[in-house]
């Protein structure tokens, strides 16, 4: 059995049809009615519905289903992305493509001395009409942006959670692995896997309009694309034979899910039956990636697994004192330090296998609002700050209703700051604080307006944009 | 000091896995599933519930006096500070368990020499507000058992009390107040102000708790479903709040279910 290949956008040779038969499928599923599981409508509720949305009957069983902050964020969305192809597929070969036709996706971190464009967006998803003056369905409410350029950094497309060893981990203030926090059925809400904060979140509060909120996110056709590359980097990461997915049966078969598949029929799977991508759905390959990894093969060595993650009990050794409201220009925080708390005698050198973290704790507000660089300084030592991560407000506001999984509680994040605090001399237990700058990232907030046919069904939210960090803490594990 | 260093110094077999012991010794576990389990011992071995009254008297004439016969039979047989001692044994019981994780987080988030008065704190405002509830649980459950026996008959109330648990559990107000409930708070990382934080975060978790789980306690209680009710509330509030996606109807279905056994049997 042959299984679609799914390819580099950047790397289609020139005149491939791949883009074009996708514009087409979108534009004849945009047709059909918001009650019909294949049409648009009908899947990119499924990831999240806008406000002012229709309604229907099977809204609780399939629609804003998606999960964040969840160690099933990576098997749920390739559920997801799956259906998504089969039903695209399945409309291209109507339409008289090809049978074969595979969702590409978006390698933005491919290293630019390969190619230079690899953190534009593809030009076929930049222009409202096609060159014969028709619509572009491909087009959506993003960034204004030249040239499909958003800036996007090297931080904003590191790799660094590919080094993460675990998949998950459950230590209160900790990072919470490569894939997620353990959780029940999770819309959002807590702490985010390593690959999910960067560059998930952080690329689509980068490409902005209806990326920045999970509401409207999977109306843009180019979230596909992302979201393609994520489960990429996950297969990428199961290939490594000291990397393994939990084997909890509460991650295997704990939780299942709701999708429909190409023919609009209804299918449930659990994170099980996301192991194997020849056998999900049509069954699919990423181009580089030689073969899919069995479920139930090699497990890793314990103990290299977990020489390279702490395993400590983590304790904190600083916090802000007031909740943080973040401006438009950079606010400074004070995080007061606990001398009780020492991580390292005069005589432990940087590369200690005990970890310093920086905890935004209780992330909440409302609107749509951006990313923002968090750097560290040591007050009054004359030194540059120096940068410890990007805070992504993906899902912040939808993570702040007082109905969401954890009543509002907001997002968490984790920065692994080890390196800095080393440096800083801050794991000595003889700093009296810690400053933490936080400083809007990206271009002014303009974006394209919304296609026509969307207006007032996927809008944004008019709310303002409002950010408020509940707590930094400084933990030591 | 952790129950495996103690182990490891004096030689002697674990009695607990080094893992486990490790587990119960942080101030999460240590102050709420310790506790429960102690309650549950003393409720298992106290010889009858201070306000599990079974009211046999001659139906009287009319629904009215009948309830008034009830109500005075029921209020006669009260012994109030033994039946609020029992009340604040299956609060301890059945609510201390589902404060696991909640204990872990606040305990994670302020500094080490506060974590024990944090979380005790955290559980002081936690029970004060079960308990002070107390009172009003025994003069509902009493009068419920009273109206509804006056109506339907011994056998038939329980049925109806838990009919009426499962219809509060699959409601959709329940729901919505059992997300909110699961709000983490922010409290300070230590001092006067971390226990004053986690006083009012006890409290206001106990609001949330209230609403969701003491109409169920007392729906329980006025079916007279003695311990082995109480333990399949507490795992059906576990197992809800550790699915974070409730499926209420397979729990108002064993409750309904528990109801015709206790009945029948």
């Amino acid at each position: 059995m042959t299984h679609r290949v799914r390819k580099s956008v950047w790397g289609l040779p020139d005149g491939d049809e791949t883009l074009m038969w996708y514009e087409r499928a979108v534009e004849a599923l945009w047709q059909l009615p918001v009650d019909d599981p294949r049409g648009w409508w009908f899947m990119g509720a499924v990831h999240g519905v806008p406000p002012s949305f229709p309604n229907i009957a099977a809204r609780a069983q399939f629609w804003d289903q998606c999960q964040h902050q969840s160690w099933f964020f990576l098997p749920w969305h390739r559920g997801y992305i799956a259906a998504f192809e089969a039903v695209i597929a399945q409309e291209v070969a109507s339409l008289g493509g090809p049978e074969d036709w595979a969702l590409p996706y978006w390698n933005y971190s491919q290293d630019l001395a390969d190619n230079p464009d690899a953190r534009r967006l593809p030009s076929p998803f930049r222009d409202q009409l096609k060159p014969d003056g028709t619509r572009n369905y491909l087009f959506s409410r993003r960034r204004l942006v030249m040239n499909g350029d958003f800036g996007l950094t090297d931080q904003i497309v590191s790799l660094a959670a590919m080094e993460f060893a675990g998949f998950t981990d459950t230590k209160p203030g900790a990072p919470s692995g490569f894939g997620g926090p353990v959780t029940g059925f999770n819309r959002g809400g807590g702490d985010s896997g390593a690959l999910e904060q960067m560059p998930h979140n952080v690329i689509h509060v980068e490409i902005g309009g209806f990326m920045r909120d999970p509401r409207t996110a999977a109306f843009d056709p180019v979230f596909w694309l992302h979201h393609c590359n994520i489960d990429r980097l996950w297969e990428t990461w199961r290939q490594d034979p000291l990397h393994a997915d939990p084997d909890s049966p509460l991650w295997l078969t704990g939780q299942s899910f709701d999708m429909h598949d190409g023919q609009g029929q209804p299918f449930s799977y659990t994170a099980q039956d996301m192991l194997d991508t020849t056998q999900i759905l049509h069954g699919y390959l990423y181009d580089t990636i030689p073969s899919p990894v069995s479920p139930g093969g090699a497990a890793p060595d314990d103990t290299e697994a977990l020489a390279m993650s702490s395993s400590g009990d983590p304790d904190l050794a600083g916090a802000s004192e007031t909740p943080v409201r973040l401006g438009r220009t950079v606010t400074r925080t004070r995080v007061q330090m606990n001398p009780d708390v020492a991580l390292a005698g005069p005589e432990e050198a940087p590369g200690s296998t005990r970890r310093v973290y920086l905890e935004l704790q209780g992330i909440r507000g409302t609107g749509a609002a951006g990313n923002y660089a968090v750097l560290i300084d040591l007050p009054g030592d004359n030194m540059v700050p120096v940068r410890a991560g990007v805070l992504s407000t993906f899902g912040h506001a939808r993570a702040s209703r007082a109905d969401a999984p954890h009543g509002g509680s907001g997002l968490n994040q984790v920065f692994d700051i080890t390196a800095h605090a080393f440096t800083l001399g801050l794991a000595r237990g003889d700093t009296e604080a810690l400053e933490v700058l936080i400083e809007p990232m990206g271009a002014a907030d303009q974006a394209w307006g919304v296609p026509p046919g969307l207006e007032g069904v996927v809008a944004e939210t008019d709310e303002p944009a409002e950010v408020t960090i509940g707590r930094i803490n400084v933990i030591f594990e | 000091m952790s129950a495996a260093a103690t182990t490891a110094r004096t030689g002697r077999a674990p009695v607990l896995s080094p893992v486990f012991a490790r587990q119960l010794a942080v101030p999460g576990p240590l102050f709420t599933l310790l506790p429960a389990l102690a309650a549950w011992c003393l409720l298992a071995a106290m010889p009858a519930a201070h306000f599990d009254l079974q009211i046999c008297a001659t139906p009287p004439a009319t629904t009215a006096a009948a309830f008034g016969q009830a109500w005075a039979v029921s209020l006669a047989g009260l012994r109030p500070w033994p039946a609020l001692a029992e009340w604040g044994l299956m609060v301890v019981a059945m609510m201390l368990p589902l404060m696991v994780a909640e204990t872990g987080q606040i305990a994670a988030r302020v500094y080490r020499r506060s974590r024990t008065g944090v979380v005790l704190t955290y559980l002081a405002g936690y029970l004060g507000a079960w308990l002070l509830a107390g009172l009003m649980v025994v003069i509902l459950t009493l009068a419920a058992r009273a109206g509804l026996q006056s109506v339907a008959g011994t056998e038939a109330s329980s049925l109806l009390a838990l009919g009426a648990g499962a219809l509060w559990m699959i409601n959709p107000l329940r729901l919505r107040l059992l997300a909110r409930g699961h709000y983490r708070p922010v409290i300070a990382a230590g001092g006067r102000r971390a226990l004053k934080g986690a006083a009012r975060a006890g409290a206001g978790k106990a609001g949330f708790c209230l609403l969701t789980c003491l109409p169920l306690m007392v729906a329980m209680q006025v079916a007279s479903g003695g311990l082995a009710g109480m333990a399949l509330l507490t795992v059906l509030l576990i197992a809800e709040r550790r699915a974070a996606r409730p499926a209420p109807r397979g729990a108002a279905m064993l409750l309904i279910f528990f109801g015709f056994y206790s009945v029948l049997a």
